[in-house]
């Protein structure tokens, strides 16, 4: 079998010329990160010098007055609220039980067909419509279970976000645990330590950063749902919280940032308009304090090893 | 004169032909002088004993029908090609096969005359007492001291472990390298050393046998040469068996050698087991000699 | 023994390393066929297989010195006895050459079991042919200072014994090519005839310088020349066990 090789002299060294395709290609990877860009900033852009005026000229008193029907008086402290105790509750729940299933799914469970199908179903549950959720918070959490939670209360909201954000929790955290290599795994065997001591002090400890990175993006993901929680009972319009105490908010009429930027969107008064991207930037900012939050802890765990 | 002597270990003849002594004339000591590797006599009890051993994979048998005992305080070497089963047999003796799903085993592996894979025994208990050390080092990623405590702790040793892992550092020949860096990471040293904070991590449980799969495959031959030494020292306390593709580390390391092959049915047996210096002066298997002298596998 | 059914011009060992030769050949065309035959330690073979030639052109050397050292002093020439000597510088020659091969395949092959028990006896067989060499150079040392004179006697049991020894190292090298453990200890067995010879002789010249004094010197120069023919029978022996050593990797002592 020959094949002819194109003789190398030293005339070939400098090549058949400019790599036009090579350039090309650099070329439209260069435009689409620009283009990605221009949309990104143009977005924030467009917010922040709609929003900044109306921070500047309300001041704190944005961010700690209620909601009002008279834009010069509204305020995002009820969303800023929400949106915190949000936080809270996606972390109470969402973060222990879907850590604890992925341990299950990929350390304790047998590989057989049930975990396989178990596995997938998960999966598909990840991509179902938030939309849905919000159904299903509805129908379970407020109407079925409303002598627990009281109804469209904040209880029922953060539970049903705490069930959308879990399968990402647990898909971030068994791939996390998965990624852990088997060497360590059987390094621990091997001086004798159980199942229970191999997952809880090595295979856990090795896995945190990834299983951190996993709550990071389902708390982002959770503080920016809008439709679940207008379904399951969020507040559209005013209320008053007055002098209520935490727990009685609680479990009481509520809303979230999302939900107040949708409600003032939805004004037809030309002065809402300022408010809502106000109200954006207000939601953008807690958004990142909460990441901000969370990747300082992730950051931490890594420190140690 | 010789400090083994203390161990029970036959005592090393010097070098050199002492030197005649005064008042014999002209006598001249002649006898030969040899330098003697220490091997344990046999005592009544191997340190394990394997009967009609196979492991399967499922439906697939890996190794079929092995049967020898290995001698306490000995190196016993499991050489063999590629699929001759030697990496399969040597988990099963620790039970590290359990951890695959899937795999049963025929036979019995006997351990001061309990059959380790009997109902009752605990896998965690067995692996106390076996150690393991692998291939690539596969220190944890924690300080030097925490490797080796981690061990002693998961077995509920609690307390002050300093002394433990100064031992257990000391004996895998470690300690005068890291005595100052005891909280600095085990990742960061260097391929030899890892390898021996893994036999140190191994040994701080103080288990009786250590398995050893192919510990030196990773190193360069200086590391290599350092892990044989500490081999030999190692075997005063502990009885090891070792996989090794390496030919001249099995001749070099060993006091006894098991041969494995492949069959037909792709299940590995048992050729030949001797002591190390016959399989490689004499061996007494045509296959053994065609192995060893590297005209197969 | 057949040695006496082959021409006496060509020597046995030279006939066998004919014969090895053809045999490597043909065995080397059947093995490239077929690669799945073909033996991994291609190098360490060929560097055993040239060794094995040297020792066996060593091996003719030496059944040539011999019997040209034995004819020379049958004829009482001086000139044929120093070309002994000086051929005899080739035979060490050749033996530096089998050792250094020896040593490098040792250092750079790592041999083990049966190739490495190959390589320690050919190493000690070829040692073992310098030194026979060497007495037949001593032989012929002899045979310079007898030329001169006379020959006391007849020459018959001296020729025998050489003869003998000869076709010793011609059978022995067979065995040793053979790894035939039988041959070899039968080899060594017929060692005793050379030694009976070497008793006849003594007793005969002895008689002879005891009858008279004027045969004292070149009695004792035969004397001398049959001693180192028995010596060369010893190192056959010598040989002898290195075959059993290879063969089955036990030393014995087949020097009673």
């Amino acid at each position: 079998m020959n094949v002819a090789v194109p003789a190398v002299g030293p005339a070939n060294l400098r090549g058949s010329g400019t790599d036009w395709r090579g350039l090309a290609f650099h070329a439209i990877l260069l435009l689409s990160l620009l283009f990605s860009l221009l949309i990104l900033f143009t977005l924030i852009g467009d917010l922040v010098s709609r929003g900044l005026p109306t921070l500047l000229e309300r001041g704190p008193t944005f961010l700690t007055s209620p909601t009002s029907s008279q834009a010069a008086k509204a305020g995002v402290s009820q969303g800023i609220f929400g949106t915190l105790l949000m936080a809270v509750f996606v972390a109470i729940f969402a973060f222990p039980i879907g850590i604890m299933t992925a341990i299950y799914l990929e350390e304790y469970a047998p590989d057989n067909r049930l975990t396989r199908f178990i596995n997938v179903n998960i999966r598909n549950l990840a991509g179902v419509p938030s939309v849905v959720y919000g159904l299903l918070g509805l129908s379970i959490f407020v109407i079925g279970l409303a002598p627990l939670t009281g109804g469209r209360t904040m209880v029922a909201g953060g539970i049903t976000l705490a069930v959308l954000v879990l399968p990402i929790v647990i898909i971030t955290s068994a791939e996390a645990i998965r990624a852990v290599p088997r060497a360590l795994r059987e390094a621990g065997y091997g001086v004798g330590a159980s199942r229970w001591e191999v997952t809880r002090l090595l295979v856990l400890p090795a896995a945190a950063p990834g299983i951190l990175t996993g709550t990071v993006l389902s708390l982002s993901r959770a503080l920016g749902e809008t439709a679940p929680l207008i379904l399951a009972g969020a507040v559209l319009g005013g209320f008053s919280s007055g002098s209520k105490s935490i727990l009685e908010q609680i479990f009481g009429r509520y809303t979230v940032l999302p939900v107040t930027v949708f409600d003032w969107a939805r004004k037809p008064q030309a002065d809402f308009r300022e408010l809502t991207a106000a109200a954006i930037v207000v939601l953008l900012a807690v958004t990142l304090l909460a990441n901000a939050v969370a990747i300082i802890l992730r950051s931490r765990t890594e420190r140690t090893w | 004169m010789s400090p083994e002597a203390q161990d029970g270990d036959p005592m090393p003849a010097t070098m050199t032909a002492p030197p005649a002594t005064e008042g014999e004339g002209h006598a001249v000591n002649l006898k030969i002088a040899t330098v003697d590797r220490p091997v344990a006599e046999a005592t009544s009890e191997p340190a394990v004993d394997l009967r009609g051993v196979s492991v399967y994979y499922g439906a697939f048998r890996a190794v079929k029908d092995i049967t020898f005992d290995v001698r306490a305080n000995a190196i016993t070497a499991l050489i063999g090609p590629s699929g001759s089963g030697k990496s399969t047999l040597l988990r099963a003796i620790n039970r590290m096969n359990d951890l695959i799903p899937g795999t049963r085993m025929d036979g019995e592996i006997l351990y001061h005359g309990q059959n380790l894979y009997a109902q009752d025994v605990d896998p965690v208990e067995v692996r106390r007492r076996i150690g393991m050390v692998f291939q690539k080092a596969n220190p944890f990623p924690k300080s030097i001291y925490d490797n080796v405590a981690f061990g002693p702790r998961v077995n509920g040793v609690k307390g002050n472990l300093d002394g433990l892992v100064e031992q257990s550092l000391r004996r895998a020949a470690l300690w005068d390298e890291v005595k100052d860096k005891l909280k600095q990471s085990g990742t960061a040293l260097s391929g030899g050393q890892q390898q021996r904070l893994c036999i140190a991590r191994a040994i701080a449980v103080e288990p009786e046998i250590i398995l050893m799969d192919e510990p030196a495959s990773a190193l360069d031959p200086r590391s290599t040469l350092q892990i044989e030494e500490l081999m030999a020292e190692l075997r005063k306390r502990y009885t090891i068996i070792i996989v090794t593709h390496n030919m001249q580390q099995a001749a070099r390391a060993s006091d006894f050698t098991v041969f494995m092959n492949m069959g037909e049915d792709r299940a590995g047996y048992i050729v030949e087991r001797n002591r190390t210096i016959e399989i490689f002066t004499n061996p007494k298997n045509q296959l053994t000699e065609d192995y060893v002298s590297g005209r197969f596998g | 023994m057949t040695q006496h059914d082959l021409p006496k011009d060509e020597p046995l060992t030279r006939q066998i390393s004919e014969i090895m030769r053809d045999a490597e050949t043909e065995l080397l065309e059947v093995v490239s066929a077929d690669p799945a035959a073909h033996p991994a330690r291609v190098a360490l073979d060929q560097e055993m297989r040239e060794i094995k030639d040297n020792v066996l052109r060593m091996g003719s050397a030496v059944e040539d010195a011999i019997r040209a050292a034995i004819q020379a002093l049958i004829e009482h020439d001086a000139a044929a006895a120093t070309a002994v000597i000086v051929n005899d510088r080739q035979i060490n020659e050749m033996q530096r050459e089998v050792s250094t091969l020896i040593t490098r395949a040792i250092a750079t092959q790592s041999p083990v079991a049966r190739d490495l028990r190959f390589l320690l006896s050919l190493d000690h067989v070829s040692y073992e042919l310098e030194r026979m060499g060497d007495h037949a150079g001593s032989v012929a040392k002899q045979v310079r200072k007898l030329a001169p004179y006379p020959p006391l006697k007849k020459y018959v049991d001296l020729p025998a014994m050489g003869e003998l020894a000869a076709g010793l190292v011609g059978d022995i090298l067979r065995a040793l090519v053979d790894v035939d453990v039988n041959a070899a200890r039968a080899v060594a067995a017929r060692d005793d005839e050379i030694d009976d010879l070497y008793h006849k002789t003594f007793d005969e010249v002895v008689e002879l310088m005891r009858a008279d004094p004027g045969n004292v010197e070149r009695g004792t120069r035969i004397l001398f020349a049959a001693h180192y023919i028995e010596r060369i029978g010893d190192r056959v022996t010598n040989i002898a066990e290195d075959v059993v050593f290879l063969a089955s990797g036990e030393i014995e002592d087949l020097n009673p």
